[in-house]
């Protein structure tokens, strides 16, 4: 049984046009001590997804209209507000792209994390100082009594996000969301942070659904891979077989895209990088078809007619692409 | 570090020295007033400046000065009263109502609205008019103006707030929507809120001077800017300095109030760091 298990989820903002899926009929699965990542573009529904699986989609914004979200075999979506608030924060945490906004500038280190404590109802002073140096501990904080004391525009962008993760496992969650938990941060630290995520992972049996538009840490740190393009998931697996035989028109463009550190041979032209042509659709037009056919250069006049269907591709590795991929 | 760019900053300084020697006054009348207010000296009427009277008398002898000074409390002290409640009850409809927006945003603003579609002026003699003068019931009149004032200027912050990061952060701990409010919401609109607060202060003086010059604000005998500007208007070409020093007095209070509230908000919005000074 797997430790999350989203199935058809849809999440529709509210335009002036009407509402619209910024998240349609996506399902995936997070099992414990596992790293899936969901990668695509921006816009492309991630952020969305995490905060749908959350509870925190802004009602004035849009909210969960379809599907179901099992978290430990109970329906999210179904809970009432109240029991879903006590289950963030304790079973469920949320990382944040950039740390120095999602900490509250009026608050220290050592107070923001307490407050995790407090929102559950344990306001034991000298304990939560306790709880709160062993956090800073296991997150790898050097001199934690000082970063303790010390506001968030204090510290560097490193230790702010290690204050994040610290804030995050405070009652050891069952399910770790990292929204891009890197995009803010030097490519050094990256490496240091994702590393700290992937011991967490290991030591804690974590399930981390590991959010990011970076094909290369999708590539280094996660088991499988969820490729989201225009809200739906268009290619899953295991992500060492999707990188190695991507299906999906998409996947390959975005293979396509990174740019590879590698000597040139002396004489060897450069070779451009491929491009995907166009841009996202946006959230307020509606297809019928595929949302990628309009940037597709294997489109067939079917795509335009019908979304296709996720079809299964490998052990575990589904496309929704009627193509038949590269021979 | 505030305080140090207040002192940094002529206009903020000039602000404060002149709200600062007005509370002063309010705050040790007693003492500083050479004679009693309300004392009646018929012999000496409607005397001009000299070195007995430094301010004159008026009609009915009273020192002017001395008035000017004893005046000054009734003024503070309903300018801070009705913006202090002003400022609580405006502040948690408003942040309330921001943070939450949809129907709870409805249900808290549309009293709100209507409140403020009333001149103030009409509005406070109407509600001092049913409630009948006395200092609480112009604190009350004054801080009823101010409530929607309040609502509809921490409303906006709130609803700039609640978009952050860290509130967002804050949900994803599981906290409970009112401790985000104090703890999150709330402290990142004080400074905001201190310099509303400190422009409406100038609002509500003016208003207690008002309401008080046409005579339902504060009763006389008891001195009162604005009565005793009432007061000193019928002859203000034989006695000018009736109605000269008690608006005199009046105008540098409001002036030290606006100058404190604009110097604030520039000190504390950090966009405007920089540019200013």
């Amino acid at each position: 049984m797997a430790l999350l298990d989203v199935r058809n989820l849809v999440t529709e903002f509210t335009t002036p046009a009407g509402p619209r899926r910024a998240v349609n009929d996506v399902s995936f699965a997070v099992q414990r001590g596992e790293i899936l990542g969901l990668v695509g573009e921006s816009g492309s529904g991630k952020s969305v997804t995490a905060l749908s699986v959350m509870g925190l989609v802004d009602n004035q914004v849009g909210r969960v209209t379809g599907g179901n979200i099992l978290f430990d075999n109970t329906d999210l979506t179904a809970l009432p507000a109240a029991a879903l608030r006590a289950l963030r924060g304790k079973r469920l945490s949320m990382i944040f792209q950039e740390p120095l906004s999602a900490l509250n500038p009026c608050y220290t280190i050592g107070d923001q994390i307490s407050e995790a404590f407090v929102a559950h109802g344990d306001s034991d002073t000298r304990k939560n100082h306790q709880r709160v140096l062993e956090l800073l501990r296991l997150v790898h904080i050097p001199d934690p009594e000082g970063v303790l004391r010390r506001y968030p525009h204090e510290i560097s962008g490193g230790m702010r996000q290690r204050a994040m993760i610290a804030m995050a496992l405070a009652y050891t969650p069952d399910l770790l969301i990292a929204d891009e938990p890197t995009t803010a941060l030097d490519v050094t630290i990256q490496a240091q942070v994702l590393n700290l995520i992937d011991r967490l992972r290991r030591e804690l049996g974590l399930g981390v659904l590991l959010i990011t538009h970076d094909i290369g840490i999708v590539a280094q740190y996660t088991d499988r891979v969820a490729v989201m393009y225009g809200g739906r998931i268009v290619e899953t697996g295991p992500t060492a077989q999707v990188f190695a035989t991507p299906k999906h028109p998409y996947t390959i463009g975005l293979l396509g895209s990174v740019p590879r550190l590698r000597h040139r041979k002396p004489g060897e032209k450069r070779t451009r990088l491929q491009e995907i042509p166009g841009s996202v659709p946006s959230i307020a037009q509606v297809t019928q078809g595929c949302r990628f056919a309009g940037r597709c250069s294997h489109s067939m006049p079917q795509c335009e007619q019908q979304m296709p269907p996720m079809r299964e591709r490998g052990p575990g590795h589904d496309a929704a692409c009627y193509w038949e991929g590269p021979a | 570090m505030v305080f140090s760019r207040i002192l940094k900053s002529p206009k903020a300084l000039t602000g404060l020295v002149l709200v600062g020697s007005m509370v002063l006054l309010a705050l040790f009348a007693p003492w500083i007033a050479p004679y009693d207010p309300l004392a009646i000296d018929p012999v000496a009427s409607n005397q001009a400046p000299s070195a007995e009277y430094w301010l004159g008398t008026d009609f009915f002898g009273r020192d002017v000065l001395s008035r000017m000074i004893w005046g000054a409390r009734p003024s503070l002290l309903i300018g801070f009263a009705s913006v202090f409640i002003g400022c609580v009850i405006g502040s948690l409809i408003g942040v309330t109502a921001g943070y939450f927006r949809g129907w709870v945003d409805a249900v808290l603003m549309r009293p709100v609205d209507v409140l403020l579609s009333f001149p103030i002026v009409v509005l406070a003699l109407a509600m001092v008019a049913a409630l009948g003068p006395s200092l609480i019931n112009l604190i009350l009149t004054i801080s009823l103006l101010f409530v929607p004032r309040f609502a509809r200027v921490v409303r906006g912050e709130a609803m700039a707030l609640r978009e952050l990061d860290y509130v967002e952060a804050a949900r994803a701990c599981g906290q409970r929507p009112f401790t985000i409010i104090l703890r999150h919401v709330l402290p990142n609109a004080t400074a905001q809120i201190i310099v509303t607060c400190t422009v409406f202060m100038a609002n509500a003086i003016l208003v207690e001077a008002g309401l008080s010059f046409l005579g339902v604000g504060v009763t006389p005998p008891e001195p009162s800017w604005g009565n005793m500007l009432a007061d000193g208007r019928n002859n203000i070409l034989g006695a000018p300095w009736l109605t000269t020093f008690p608006g005199l007095m009046l105008t540098l209070t409001l002036v030290g109030f606006n100058l404190l509230g604009d110097a604030l908000r520039d000190i504390l919005d950090p966009r405007l760091r920089g540019l200013h000074n």
